[in-house]
């Protein structure tokens, strides 16, 4: 019984991982249609971030203070892959809006040019950073032993994802967000700046796959590749959740997590990884669209 | 208030409207009459900036904005009722109306009343998906969106196009109401000539994106030639 307890949050656990990875792509490719293939650098500069922050409180302030950091890491994070993000779209994806190959390309060199960057200013090697001292042991519920990481991730992750449900259905500039989404002309028409809309949306995005690049500090070491890792899993995701559908990609990355999970516990690692991608595949084929899919009435 | 000049306008390579010009005054209802393809969508949109005018000037309310971008001109209080409704089938129909606020100088909720009581259907489906009306609650939709707006102009292309007649009935009387009570200036494409003939100050008919004919009247006879298939 135990096992099987533990297995599950295990599976939880690794499907709030995918699903923290997949999150920003879930805007810049789910709900604006850009195959940007720098997401997973993105999560680097996210990561580098909270070594920075780490880096600078160990110089600077008292060794008491030193836990304290990661809570100033996350926001550190997302504003710098937000400004990254920002500067990405300005420079380079918004000339190539509905040219998804072109993107496909563009986003793939800018990728390889953020990693040089890294390189250049951290060197190649891997780097570790420090897990909080509130993060590490572990936390007992029921007859459970947690490790507390992985709890604050999950917890994390609810709370990013309650927050990106908040902003785009419940406020005003995540509603104009859906609009021009769906239909740029006419939302334009109605006196909405695209250019603002697009510029915006695609850096919080991208903010969000800096939190996942401060979490994933949490997991391991990290370099400048990080992102190269993570980038198939994080597109998995959001293709089998759906493209476009937020709850999609929330109901896809537990479901791989899970069954990640499961599958590895009955068989072995590499096994337990080709059996998912066999699912995925027969999901693809049962709905090409992915799990959750917009069907609307249009001109009938 | 609006005057285009000699505009020449289209898609791509191939112009569809050819040395337009067109003139609307304050308060003013003008129809545009002409069959199928030849260009009356296009002046809409060319009069909105969806597309763009490659030649001539396009005036509003004093101003260049020959060279504007919709969300400009929507700004300077042009409204826009596309034909095909274009709503926002994945937000509710109270989003949908909520975004034609955005160019409303004084945006209030209570102006969703006056669009509720045009449209009370509307006020029923307020929390469906745009997408679950069926085509006519659509445009109804679509023109409700349009009207929070409170634009000085509103541009309607063929809004009683492919929709049960009494929906056509209940949006005719809301152009007559618009008309009547309001000091809305309007462009309006439209088939239903005894229902242009009704509401219109003036008239313009296009032909291979030419303007044929024009007038206070819509001089039957020689409209026809135009209008008959």
């Amino acid at each position: 019984m135990e096992a099987i307890l533990l297995q599950l949050f295990n599976g939880l656990s690794l499907g709030s991982i995918l699903l923290l990875i997949a999150l920003g792509l879930a805007i810049t490719f789910g709900l604006m249609n850009v195959i940007n293939m720098a997401h997973g650098e993105l999560i680097m500069i996210g990561a580098y971030a909270a070594y920075v922050v780490q880096l600078l409180f160990l110089t600077y302030l008292p060794e008491g203070m030193f836990s304290w950091y990661f809570i100033f890491a996350l926001p550190a994070s997302f504003l710098l892959a937000a400004f990254f993000g920002w500067l990405l779209e300005l420079s380079v994806i918004r000339h190539l809006y509905g040219r998804p190959l072109d993107s496909l390309l563009a986003t793939f060199g800018a990728g390889l040019i953020l990693q040089q960057l890294a390189r250049t200013i951290f060197g190649a090697p891997n780097v570790g950073v420090q897990s909080p001292t509130f993060l590490a042991g572990t936390i007992e519920i029921f007859t459970l032993s947690i490790p507390a990481s992985r709890l604050f991730i999950l917890l994390l992750v609810a709370a990013c994802v309650g927050f990106m449900f908040y902003y785009f259905y419940k406020t005003k500039s995540g509603m104009r967000i859906r609009a021009v989404m769906q239909n740029r002309k006419m939302a334009s028409s109605l006196g909405i700046n695209t250019r603002r809309v697009d510029s915006t949306t695609f850096a919080i995005g991208a903010g969000f796959a800096g939190v996942a690049g401060t979490v994933l500090t949490l997991i391991g070491p990290i370099g400048p590749t990080l992102g190269t890792a993570y980038i198939v899993d994080a597109f998995m995701v959001v293709v089998v959740g759906g493209v476009g559908m937020l709850i999609g990609t929330v109901a896809s990355a537990l479901g791989i997590g899970m069954f990640n999970t499961i599958f590895e516990y009955v068989t072995n690692a590499s096994m337990g990884r080709v059996l998912v991608f066999i699912l995925i595949i027969l999901v693809l084929q049962w709905r090409p669209n992915g799990l959750f899919h917009l069907r609307t009435r249009s001109l009938d | 208030m609006l005057a285009l000049d000699n505009v020449q306008a289209g898609y791509d390579e191939s112009m569809i409207l050819h040395d337009v010009t067109f003139r609307l005054s304050e308060n003013q209802v003008v129809c545009v009459l002409g069959r199928n393809g030849v260009g009356k969508s296009t002046l809409i949109k060319t009069i909105m900036g969806v597309l763009q005018a490659e030649q001539g000037r396009i005036d509003f309310a004093g101003e260049d904005i020959t060279k504007t971008k919709p969300a400009e001109r929507a700004h300077k209080g042009i409204s826009y009722v596309p034909q095909g409704r274009e709503i926002f089938s994945n937000l509710s129909v109270e989003e949908n109306l909520t975004l034609g606020l955005e160019t409303n100088p004084n945006p209030s909720l209570a102006l969703f009343k006056n669009i509720y009581q045009y449209f009370p259907v509307l006020k029923e489906m307020k929390k469906r998906n745009g997408g679950d009306l069926s085509g006519g609650q659509q445009q109804q939709l679509a023109i409700g969106r349009a009207l929070a707006a409170e634009p000085n102009l509103l541009l309607l292309d063929e809004p009683a196009e492919g929709i049960q007649p009494n929906i056509v009935d209940a949006i005719q009387d809301v152009i007559i109401d618009l008309k009547k009570n309001t000091e809305t200036a309007m462009v309006l494409v439209e088939q239903d000539i005894p229902f242009a003939e009704s509401v219109g100050d003036y008239f313009y008919v296009i032909d291979r994106g030419r303007i044929m004919y024009e007038g206070e009247e819509l001089d039957r006879e020689r409209a026809e030639a135009y209008l008959s298939l």
